[in-house]
């Protein structure tokens, strides 16, 4: 996912050497139809296609989450439904359509070479939708393009940052 | 070279009185209602990613657009309704344009027909914003506007390109499993 394209997401699925399809979601399409606003996660679909689980957050990295998804993989009965129990089911209610516009509307403004004006439609979508991380990183990443795709994302400058922008909010 | 002179100097000619033409039909005219006021206005249309620009009528928090824009630009026709009102439709699904609790969705000036886009949209139950700093309006015109099915209940579909751009659907895997796995660099 990444208003930029596939052209900043390739290098980081060439690095993975990944052997699954990995597909380009540059307008955010996946998240307004499942109602989610951060990355990453995962949605588990059925061989009949039905969603049956997600979106959840979800690292490689974290135990509890490896054994979920192999679980329902290797069809081990129950696995899904502790899970969603003790996540407490699906993300809060998705009332932030003006965003989703305005992100869709910067998304078109970006590819057509107005930047100081997808910013601004992003900033008024991140009003409309204070919580949602895409956009904040977003916007983060289309102002300070070297603290993201020059091949190490700075995770210590998004961590000043916040600092600074709740400074600012004081 | 004199002939492209000449070409030039009628080009300016013909784009001077289009301007004018222009000019004069967004003027305010014969309207007399208070408050409102023509202007020059983008339409951002978010199902065909696309801008329109249009001269439109803004009237509190209404805009209306002309009926020959909305046919020819977003698709939008005017229909006789069984109950003689007049109906805006989207191919077969047409909104009665009928005053509702004080609102008029249709104004008439100089012979020309304008139908609040807003009264529309939400009667359709689209989603869509006025960026009035920006002079957009933006719209989600055939955007679905339901919930994603619920867990379980109905098979999903949805399709991205790949990094090379060929179209993948979600159906293109029924019968397996699928993890999608939604993540960003950043």
């Amino acid at each position: 996912m990444d208003m930029q394209g596939a052209k900043v997401a390739k290098p980081w699925v060439e690095k993975a050497d990944a052997t699954y399809p990995a597909l380009v979601d540059q307008s955010n399409k996946l998240g307004t139809k499942f109602q989610y606003n951060y990355v990453p996660l995962i949605i588990l679909f059925n061989e009949q296609g039905r969603r049956v689980y997600g979106p959840q957050n979800f690292s490689i990295g974290d135990s509890e989450d490896r054994e979920l998804l192999t679980g329902w993989l290797n069809d081990e009965p129950g696995v899904l439904a502790h899970r969603q129990a003790s996540d407490g089911g699906q993300n809060g209610e998705f009332s932030e359509a003006e965003a989703a516009l305005r992100f869709q509307y910067a998304n078109y403004l970006l590819r057509n070479d107005q930047k100081a004006s997808a910013v601004k439609q992003l900033e008024k979508a991140l009003t409309s939708d204070p919580d949602n991380w895409i956009i904040h990183k977003q916007i983060w990443a289309i102002e300070h393009p070297e603290k993201f795709y020059d091949g190490n994302v700075d995770f210590g400058w998004q961590k000043e940052q916040l600092e600074r922008e709740a400074q600012q909010n004081e | 070279m004199i002939g492209l002179r000449m070409i030039s100097k009628t080009f300016r000619t013909l784009i001077t009185i289009s301007l004018m033409v222009i000019s004069l039909g967004i003027m305010p005219g014969k309207r007399q209602v208070l408050g409102d006021s023509m202007q020059s206005i983008r339409i951002y249309e978010s199902t065909e990613d696309t801008t329109y620009h249009t001269a439109a009528i803004a009237r509190g928090n209404q805009l209306y657009l002309s009926s020959n824009f909305l046919t020819s630009s977003l698709g939008l026709e005017r229909k006789p309704l069984p109950n003689g009102t007049t109906g805006l439709c989207l191919g077969d699904l047409c909104i009665p344009m009928v005053s509702r609790s004080g609102d008029d969705p249709v104004y008439q000036e100089d012979n020309q027909e304008y139908y609040s886009i807003n009264y529309f949209l939400d009667a359709l139950g689209s989603r869509y914003t006025w960026d009035r700093e920006s002079g957009t309006f933006l719209l989600g015109l055939r955007a679905s506007n339901q919930q994603s099915p619920e867990q379980g209940t109905t098979p999903v579909e949805f399709s991205l390109p790949t990094m090379d751009g060929q179209e993948v659907q979600l159906s293109d895997y029924r019968g397996r499993k699928v993890v999608v796995f939604a993540w960003a660099s950043w």
